[in-house]
């Protein structure tokens, strides 16, 4: 593969026969003759393409004029002095046969020119993609509706047009022995903390010799600080407005390529109950809807357990009036409390596994099945009690406010734990499980930065854009947690 | 050891300390359960008697839920009996076909014939069991247990609604004494200074007041009056006719009712007096005068009158209503308005000097230590006027 390109357009074409066109039929071969037939001088050319990824039209109808112009202002001594006349700035020259048929595969065509060592590849690529359009995750009501899209340059594009500044530094790494993905980094260079941007490069620097790499997850786990855990420690948006938004914060963004999924870092958990919409929205309004989301985490980690734990053990918690229809409701039922709520966590587990396996509409059907038919059944047959449905309704529903889908699926199996705990030790349990996540949480780093910031290590400043937001502008100053070069947002710096 | 393998352990050690946690493990299906709601306790002759309610469970489901009538007993009855408290409480357990809980116990009624012996005896065995919280109600009677027990009370089945069960939201309309908590009694007892308070609740009906159901007459319990407790021991119930002093100078007085009769008809509501006492020591004894403060709102009026001149007739009525009650607690030996709390409060730095029991002597009550009380109203509503014939 290394092996250099030689004059002889036979060696090529048998080199290329060889290796590359006798087994990858959709690269296509093209030949023609360069200058008049007429003429004397003429040189015959042989070119190949990747059927599909190449603009056909846009090679025939612009470069090879502006090829066969070239020519006749020769003659030239080499392929590279061909190239310095040619007014095609997406041309370059490859003399190694491994940059070649990299060239070939990204979407390049490649030109054989008779005589001459190397080989002309010229960039007019246009692989199947889709335009920009709002992701379908993270809607947004007021905000812009270009999500990211599978394309690597029209993502980073996509962030540079609301962040048109030399500041913003864009790298790229390529990782992937066979799948040469590559994944952008993102920063702003004058607000980012040093520290961070290099832990980033090297880490991604020192990701070895991976055979391919096609999904974020995957990276995300190349790149974490702690290997095992439930909790996501990157924050991840399809949304290119956030990416500029969390860019000018001080995070870095790393985009990859055939991925229309950013990573985000570094992220905290308060971080990843926020939503875009947040910002877009009166204060008070966002504030409250934030402290709804935190209710809701809340709530989706501990209602069924402390309804078994307080239905078994702690009777004495219930209002009398609230216990009177509880046991009206579990009177009749055949199972123990904590059995019914497993069955009904597991059902409601596998409701949702398959509304998002089924197509989109298929889904909605099952969503129906699921709470009227089933839900209705069970308490008519008396195998479940109204009270645990509401408990398991309500659930369900907090697990859905929570804006991050890997923190939601974080919860659905802590949500296990946590009963099994309330079930074997009742309150107590509920509190060891929740001093235990939270010393997890504690445990947790981002990049150097707490999962549990600003609450702790505590700081203040940082509250503003917790649970709670205050005005825009009163925001002046960058998260202090982050420790961001520049800290001023807003205003003259503080001495 | 590897990490994980010390990682491992870490976490077994730390979840082994809940496993010798107590108390979690009687674990009990929420159905499998009776509930105690009330107990009465009475004394005779080396006997106890206990009265408990049980809270039954309406069936409520779909079908069943309209079928649910007012016929369906909402508690049961239970009577037992035995020669020690303890004793009697475990006479009632065998006989129940479920598990009886006592984490809903939320009224507790002290029978005069249990007050004036052993109710102490009853309270704290009570208090140590750990179903029970301290937010207990807590009533005296005099009235004969099953009579209590058997009322079948106006508006309600159930006697969850009742307000002896939620007695501040039936306050709202005043001229009730307020109920205690059983926290709040015991902190009264145990305190130098002050008497408690019990209300009692009594099967009389008042004369102008009659419940109808269809044509039946309907019997009630009120909150007549209050026992009365010096050093621990219960001394008595409070005459009805000093009631009214101790509403207004010993409760918060929510909007109380105050009717003139005599030489106009005129109703008066008191909004939340402010009740200062204060006291002055002369030849080892302590005198009181007590100070109030508060608005009125002028209800009704049946002729013209100069507005300070009923302002006039509405305080002095107050300051007698409560130096009659002053005079009462005194004739049972004890200090219903809390005078003696104040000073035992304030000369604490004369302690030193005298020991307690002498501080505690020094504001020992007589007829003549109330010296003089004052009461100031400021009209805050002047109501209507007129509405009644000259």
């Amino acid at each position: 593969m290394s092996s250099p390109i030689s004059k002889s357009l036979k060696a090529s074409q048998d080199w290329l026969q060889e290796h590359v066109l006798s087994h990858c039929q959709d690269v296509k071969p093209f030949s023609f003759l360069l200058g008049d037939d007429s003429d004397e001088h003429f040189v015959r050319v042989w070119g190949v393409y990747l059927d599909g990824s190449t603009d056909v039209e846009r090679v025939t109808q612009t470069f090879m004029p502006l090829l066969q112009e070239t020519f006749r202002r020769g003659p030239y001594n080499s392929l590279h002095e061909f190239r310095d006349h040619l007014r095609a700035p997406d041309a370059s020259v490859a003399t190694k046969w491994s940059r070649a048929v990299d060239a070939l595969f990204s979407g390049q065509t490649l030109f054989f020119l008779d005589g001459y060592e190397g080989v002309l590849t010229v960039d007019k690529t246009k692989k199947p993609e889709r335009t920009p359009e709002d992701p379908p995750i993270e809607t947004s009501i007021r905000g812009p509706r270009d999500g990211l899209v599978e394309n690597i340059v029209d993502n980073v594009a996509l962030i540079r047009k609301r962040l048109p500044t030399p500041d913003l530094c864009c790298e790229y790494f390529s990782i992937g022995r066979r799948s040469h993905t590559r994944i952008a980094l993102l920063y702003m260079r004058d607000v980012a903390r040093p520290s961070l941007i290099d832990a980033v490069r090297r880490r991604l620097s020192g990701i070895a010799d991976m055979d391919e790499l096609t999904e974020s997850a995957h990276l995300e786990e190349l790149l974490e600080d702690r290997a095992l855990t439930l909790f996501p420690t990157f924050d991840s948006t399809q949304r290119a407005d956030k990416s500029a938004a969390v860019l000018s914060e001080g995070r870095v963004v790393l985009v990859t390529d055939n991925l229309p999924t950013a990573l985000i870092a570094p992220a905290t958990l308060q971080q990843l109950l926020q939503s875009v919409d947040d910002y877009q929205d009166r204060f008070p309004f966002a504030t409250m809807t934030r402290v709804l989301r935190w209710v809701g985490l809340l709530i989706s980690l501990i209602l069924p357990s402390i309804y078994v734990a307080s239905t078994e053990y702690h009777q004495d918690t219930l209002p009398i009036f609230l216990l009177l229809s509880l046991v009206s409701a579990h009177r009749g039922v055949p199972f123990p409390t904590p059995i019914e709520a497993f069955v009904m966590l597991i059902i409601f587990e596998l409701f949702r596994e398959a509304g998002l396996r089924l197509p989109r509409a298929a889904g909605q059907t099952v969503g129906i099945i699921g709470t009227v038919v089933v839900g209705d059944a069970a308490v008519r047959a008396g195998l479940a009690s109204t009270g645990m449905l509401v408990i398991m309704g309500i659930t369900a529903v907090s697990t859905f406010t929570i804006p991050n889908f890997t923190l939601s699926n974080a919860v659905s199996i802590l949500r296990f734990l946590f009963l099994i705990m309330a079930t074997v030790f009742g309150d107590i349990g509920i509190v060891l499980s929740i001093v235990l996540l939270v010393a997890h949480w504690a445990g947790l780093r981002s990049f150097g930065v707490s999962y549990l910031s600003p609450f702790s290590p505590f700081e203040w400043s940082d509250w503003k854009d917790t649970f709670i937001r205050i005005k825009w502008t009163r925001m002046n100053i960058r998260p202090r947690s982050l420790r961001t070069a520049d800290r001023v947002r807003r205003g003259a710096p503080k001495k | 050891m590897t990490v994980s393998v010390r990682k491992t352990w870490r976490w077994i050690v730390a979840l082994f300390p809940a496993l010798l946690t107590t108390g979690c493990w009687d674990s009990a299906g929420l159905d499998n359960i009776a509930y105690i709601h009330e107990v009465a306790v009475s004394y005779r002759k080396g006997v106890y008697t206990m009265y408990a309610t049980i809270l039954n469970v309406p069936v409520v489901t779909e079908t069943s839920e309209k079928a649910m009538s007012e016929k369906a007993a909402p508690v049961y009855v239970v009577r037992a009996r035995g020669n020690s408290w303890i004793e009697t409480v475990n006479n009632m357990f065998p006989t129940s076909p479920k598990r009886l809980m006592w984490s809903q116990f939320t009224t507790l009624i002290l029978h005069e014939s249990l007050l004036k012996t052993h109710y102490l005896d009853v309270i704290d065995p009570l208090l140590r069991y750990r179903e029970i919280r301290p937010t207990v109600w807590v009533y005296g009677t005099r009235a004969p247990l099953v009579k209590l027990f058997q009322t079948k009370m106006p508006l309600e089945p159930n006697p969850l609604y009742t307000y002896i069960n939620n007695p501040n939201e039936v306050r709202v309309f005043g001229r009730v004494f307020p109920s205690v908590r059983i926290h709040t009694f015991l902190r009264e007892l145990n305190e130098p200074g002050i008497s408690p308070l019990l209300p009692e609740l009594s099967m009389d009906t008042p004369k102008k007041v009659t419940w109808y159901k269809e044509r039946d007459k309907m019997s009630f319990m009120t909150v007549s009056s209050v026992g009365v407790f010096s050093n621990r021991r219960f001394v008595g119930w409070m005459p009805r006719n000093a009631l009214m002093g101790l509403m207004w100078a010993r409760t918060d007085g929510l909007r109380v009712p105050l009717f003139i009769r005599r030489p106009l008809i005129a109703t008066v509501y008191l909004h939340y007096n402010k009740v200062k006492i204060s006291s002055v020591q002369r030849h080892g004894r302590t005198f009181f005068t007590i100070r109030i403060r508060g608005k009125a709102d002028l209800a009704e009026q049946s002729q013209e009158i100069q507005v300070l001149q009923l302002t006039e007739q509405i305080q002095t009525r107050m300051a007698r209503d409560v130096m009659r009650t002053f005079q009462a607690g005194v004739a049972l030996h004890s200090d219903v308005l809390g005078l003696g709390q104040q000073a035992y409060r304030r000369y604490g730095f004369l302690w030193p000097l005298h020991t307690k029991t002498e501080a505690l002597r020094s504001i020992r009550l007589r007829p003549d230590s109330l010296q003089a009380v004052s009461v100031t109203l400021i009209r805050a509503h002047s109501g209507m006027r007129f509405v009644m014939p000259p």
